[in-house]
């Protein structure tokens, strides 16, 4: 599984929302600021980490991955 | 596209004309008494003075949310700490509250970092209460505050 998949895998098992993509916008699945933290902390605790100052350009599921990757800028 | 960025507060005042009477209308405490007024002029000495700091969020360019702040080169009891900054205000309109929030205080505290500033102060209301968000992003609760309208 590649880390794409993972972290797809994740965000959709943490949101109950199967049918995502990488281009996937993370504010559809959530429903307040709260809720997105709160899968940020997921993914973090469960795929790597990133810095909370790459959290306001997070947009996307693909953004998540380069987030982990260290490549979002 | 999501957007964020400083601006200047003329162009935020315009803009914002639709979004403060719903920032008020939702938030403020005994509207019969005490009505919104924005003094424009006093937030615009404020600038003039580099007393005031306006970050926005913007989606394709309208104005979805907004934080309004106040930084001063040294605060009064700590005179030798270092810069520290007070928010004045945020609000982010009900449609597009599903993570901007979160991304408006992590823009803020980003921005505080590279000007040098050693403390951010915020809050929010006790009828909406953000303490478990800004917890998650670090802040630490620090006061209560209390009002008592006098006529």
């Amino acid at each position: 599984m590649s880390r794409l998949d993972r972290v797809i895998a994740l965000i959709a098992v943490e949101t109950g929302c199967p049918d995502i993509t990488e281009q996937t916008p993370i504010n559809d699945l959530v429903k307040d600021s709260l809720e997105f933290l709160q899968l940020m902390i997921e993914v973090r605790d469960k795929l790597g980490d990133f810095p909370d100052d790459l959290l306001s350009k997070i947009d996307t599921v693909g953004d998540v991955l380069r987030a982990l990757e260290g490549t979002l800028c | 596209m999501l957007t964020f960025q400083e601006e200047k507060f003329a162009p935020f005042f315009a803009d914002g004309q639709e979004l403060f009477p719903l920032h008020h209308q939702e938030l403020a405490l005994n509207q019969d008494k005490i009505k919104m007024d924005l003094d424009a002029e006093s937030y615009q000495r404020l600038e003039d003075a580099g007393r005031l700091f306006v970050l926005t969020g913007r989606v394709n360019g309208k104005l979805v949310g907004y934080l309004v702040a106040f930084p001063v080169p040294n605060h009064l009891h700590y005179k030798s700490a270092g810069p520290m900054c007070l928010t004045d205000m945020y609000y982010v309109l009900p449609e597009w509250r599903n993570g901007i929030g979160a991304k408006l205080f992590t823009e803020f505290e980003k921005r505080m970092r590279a000007r040098g500033v050693v403390q951010i102060m915020t809050g929010c209301k006790k009828h909406q209460d953000h303490s478990k968000l800004l917890e998650i992003l670090g802040w630490e609760n620090s006061d209560l505050t209390f009002i008592k309208v006098l006529i």
